[in-house]
């Protein structure tokens, strides 16, 4: 628009420069298309300017006494350009033909004349000629059937704002007093059905018929669609704007059409529903004169809404299930811990109002808990409306077991094929590990959220949380920085480092040694004796000798490091004089012995004396000194 | 020692255990409620209530995969991509069989990468001492090695009791321990190394990278939620980072999750 009242502008310039040359070749004619005509019936006036330059003023339009002004339309213009070559120069010349048209319809019958219109051109008076008009009898027309009569005198206002002494300029913007042409510009309402199901969609479209592309274009009030569910249809108009598509004929006229938009309503109730007209403002303007709004208004359009039959209906039928849906259910894992959430997913997907649609209800599953649920709705943008709605389900197993969650039903209403149907997904099986109790369920006492679903704000699809009813934590990496890890790591090496240490001291000490040797003999030497001193105390005779003979033999068999039982004396004191003992010592030990033996088994009374018996008791001390002392010879080569 | 004092002292050295106890028990009984209070948040679509309690937990020293696992997923419901990236990076990391918090990751970074994706031109793979350090969560990582590691002495042990027909068998035996002791020790050590200079991950949505560690430094470049870096250097609340191409900058510590 912008453009063309830039281009008009020029224009206006180029004939202001050249407007003293112009008057002179400028024309002013009117005419009809026809001669004769019935009442009523309409025919085309049309008054054209020629000019080369200069500006037009003063315009004064004909007597249109008689006539009704039914349309008025223009300017339309044309240029042509003339090469003038003269004997020795040459010249352009350009002419511009402003044409405006009137569509008249005769009121009467009888000879009629259109008097002349008059302008000034360049300080030239331009008169049209008058034009006669025979109205015959009347025909199937003969009473105007067309929209009122409009002033002629504003109609020429606005076509030409210099007309009849009125002034250019004033508010550009302003809404005209003239009445919209409805015939010029109108909004026409076009459903794809009057009648309809409850649910089922109709598709209402609103355009745009005017014979000269606007300004501008405004809607000033809303169609209301009380009753109806309405989806708006994506609109195809680029960036907003208004696309006039192929002009279309009406009525014998040619009209731009633009789609202003689309509506896909779902009556939610039987009955006569009714949509309120809409109303809207288009602008026009050109070179000569302010914008001139129209007001346009559509008719009310009214669609019946019929009832869903009754026969066949499911019991608690939803009639919001009108359309063709499938229904199908998933869950993101068939095998899941006890706590743990699953997610399941029903995706409701067809033709209809997908947003309304009601999804199937999911039942109880014994030992699961479900929470509530979050709801997607994806229409694809079409005409007809199609889409998904999906709903997700957390559910959470609070015991273990197999688990079957049932097909889910949806019962819907087919408007097309005029039937009831039932679509269902399949049976889902679950398998939960653990025990209840392990993982309880995390605060069951929390109410559900009010409202209905919620929606999923990021959108994606992301495996449910872990809703276990504790924290177990990493123990492993707790225990990795404690003091606890550092004595594990130290403590074994450690352990085993001072087990080996004891081992070998051990060993070391239990090794039989000489010294050792010596030295358990000397332990054991001095019980004995203690024992034999208390024999002797007591007066228990043949224990003492008994205790005497023990204490000798387990000195020389500590010494020897072999067993001398079962030996006799002659073997014994060889056995001792091979080993090394000296003979004295070795006739000391031996003769001891044959004496405790003879003592014990055969006891004299002198044997009893406790003298002797004292005396037997230092000797027997000095044996076993003699025979700790003595150096024997298995010992020194050892 | 009085038998008085003998008593007072056995009563206080029975009950120090005890109150130890109550305390622990204390502790895990508020750590399981702010992480009860958190799923139901989450359940019922309060994302941002769950995940303050979950980060409550975090900060209390909870090391959990589930706690981040789920931390990770209120912040994307939330819509905090770069946090939630972090968080399902901690989950996976702390146990790399889990996977849900791999998918949920990837799924994570998607998201992100249709924002602003960041190409790292001549991006290198981790080397494989890292990967082979990161292969393995650290909970089972540890349990491993203390259970090898004991295994080993104690088959040291049982050789060194054992009668010596037996010897050359168990000597095998703790010669493959030890070397899995070994292994399983060096892994330990890599992660330790590994710890002092960590990854992180890009918190907000964009984070400009400066040549140095003040905002007056020169803009270096500019690097988008989720993305994995390097964390190279601290110096008060500035990080140098390194990207995964050796390009090196600073930024403010905040805008970095360590990992």
């Amino acid at each position: 628009m912008r453009t063309r009242t830039w281009c008009l502008g020029l224009l206006a310039f180029a004939l202001a420069a050249v407007a003293p040359h112009a008057a002179e070749a400028a024309t002013f004619n009117a005419e009809i298309d026809r001669e004769a005509v019935a009442p009523g019936d309409p025919f085309i006036y049309r008054i054209t300017l020629n000019v080369g330059d200069g500006d037009a003023e003063n315009f004064r339009p004909p007597d249109f006494h008689g006539f009704h002004v039914q349309q008025a339309q223009g300017p339309s213009k044309s240029t042509s350009v003339q090469f003038v070559f003269g004997s020795n120069q040459q010249s352009v010349q350009s002419t511009y033909a402003w044409t405006y048209q009137l569509v008249l319809a005769p009121g009467v019958k009888g000879p009629l004349t259109i008097g002349a219109a008059h302008v000034r051109v360049g300080g030239r008076d331009l008169v049209t000629n008058s034009v006669r008009v025979r109205v015959g009898a009347a025909g199937s027309q003969s009473q105007p059937s067309g929209p009122p009569a409009l002033d002629p005198n504003r109609i020429f206002q606005r076509l030409f704002p210099g007309a009849q002494g009125l002034g250019r300029g004033g508010d550009q913007e302003a809404p005209s007093e003239v009445a919209s042409s409805p015939s010029s510009a109108f909004i026409r309402v076009i459903p794809d059905k009057t009648r309809a199901f409850v649910g089922e969609q109709v598709t209402v479209a609103w355009y745009l018929y005017v014979a000269e592309v606007p300004n501008r274009f405004g809607q000033t009030s809303e169609p209301h669609t009380d009753g109806f569910w309405s989806e708006e249809i994506p609109s195809t108009n680029p960036q907003g704007r208004l696309a006039f598509g192929e002009p279309q004929s009406v009525a014998g006229r040619s009209y731009n059409v633009a789609l202003l938009f689309k509506k896909a309503l779902f009556p939610l109730a039987p009955g006569r529903l009714t949509i309120s007209p809409m109303e809207a403002e288009i602008a026009q303007g050109d070179f000569f004169g302010p914008m001139q709004v129209h007001r346009l208004k559509t008719e009310p359009l009214v669609i019946e809404a019929q009832a869903l039959p009754r026969e066949g209906q499911p019991l608690h039928f939803d009639p919001a299930n009108v359309g063709r849906y499938e229904v199908s259910a998933s869950v993101d894992r068939t095998a899941v811990s006890v706590g743990d959430a699953v997610t399941l997913k029903v995706v409701v997907k067809g033709t209809g109002n997908v947003r309304n649609a009601q999804p199937p209800a999911l039942p109880p599953v014994a030992g699961w808990k479900s929470y509530e649920p979050k709801t997607d709705v994806a229409l694809d943008g079409a005409e007809t409306i199609t889409g998904t709605k999906t709903i997700e389900w957390l559910l959470r197993p609070e015991r273990g077991g197999k688990t079957t969650i049932p097909a889910l039903v949806l019962e819907t209403f087919d408007p097309a094929a005029k039937r009831y149907q039932t679509a269902r997904s399949q049976p889902i099986e679950i398998v939960v590990s653990g025990e209840a109790g392990t993982n309880t369920a995390a605060g069951s006492a929390a109410p559900p959220a009010a409202g209905g679903g919620v929606e999923n704000v990021v959108g994606g699809s992301i495996r449910p949380i872990h809703a276990r009813g504790n924290i177990g934590g990493e123990a492993g990496v707790a225990f990795l920085r404690s003091a606890g890890f550092k004595a594990t790591v130290v403590t074994p090496p450690l352990a085993l480092a001072v087990l080996v240490l004891f081992g070998r001291v051990r060993e070391r000490l239990g090794r039989d040694s000489h010294r050792t040797r010596r030295r358990r003999m000397r332990t054991m030497a001095r019980r004995r004796l203690r024992t034999a001193e208390a024999h002797r105390a007591t007066g228990r005779t043949g224990d003492f000798y008994g205790e005497i003979d023990r204490v000798l033999r387990e000195a020389l068999s500590e010494r020897l490091g072999t067993e001398l039982g079962g030996l006799r004396f002659d073997e014994l004191g060889a056995l001792l004089r091979a080993r090394g003992l000296p003979d004295e010592q070795t006739a000391g030990v031996v003769g001891a012995i044959e004496a405790c033996d003879e003592a014990r088994f055969a006891p004299a009374a002198a044997a009893a004396d406790p003298a002797a018996l004292s005396a037997m008791l230092a000797r027997a001390e000095l044996l076993i000194d003699g025979i700790e002392r003595a150096v024997l010879g298995e010992e020194t080569r050892a | 020692m009085t038998r008085r004092a003998r008593i007072s002292t056995l009563a206080l050295a029975a009950l120090v255990p005890l109150v130890l106890l109550a305390a622990g028990s204390a502790h895990a009984d508020r750590r399981d409620e702010a992480w009860r209070r958190g799923n139901e948040a989450y359940l019922h679509g309060d994302y941002a209530a769950a995940a303050a309690a979950y980060e409550e937990l975090a900060h209390q020293g909870v090391v959990s995969a589930d706690l981040y696992f789920n931390l990770g997923d209120a912040y994307f419901r939330k819509g905090s991509l770069g946090p939630a990236i972090w968080a399902f990076e901690k989950a996976a990391a702390l146990d790399p069989g889990d996977e849900d918090a791999r998918y949920n990751l990837g799924e994570a970074r998607k998201l992100a990468g249709r924002a602003a994706h960041d190409r790292i031109e001549g991006e290198d793979r981790d080397p494989l001492w890292i990967r082979a350090v990161t292969a393995m969560g650290p909970s089972t990582q540890t349990w491993l090695f203390v259970t090898v590691y004991l295994s080993f002495f104690g088959l040291i042990l049982v050789r060194y009791r054992a009668r010596d027909d037996l010897r050359p068998a168990l000597g095998a035996g703790v010669a493959v321990l030890g070397a899995a002791a070994l292994l399983t020790g060096a892994l330990l050590f890599g992660r330790a190394r590994l710890e002092r200079l960590p990854f992180g991950v890009v918190l907000p949505d964009a984070v400009v990278v400066k040549d140095g560690a003040d905002d007056s430094y020169r803009t270096s470049f500019e690097v988008h939620a989720g993305l994995r870096v390097r964390m190279i250097e601290r110096d008060q609340d500035w990080l140098r980072v390194r990207l995964g191409n050796g390009l090196e900058g600073w930024v403010h510590a905040a805008q970095i999750g360590t990992l």
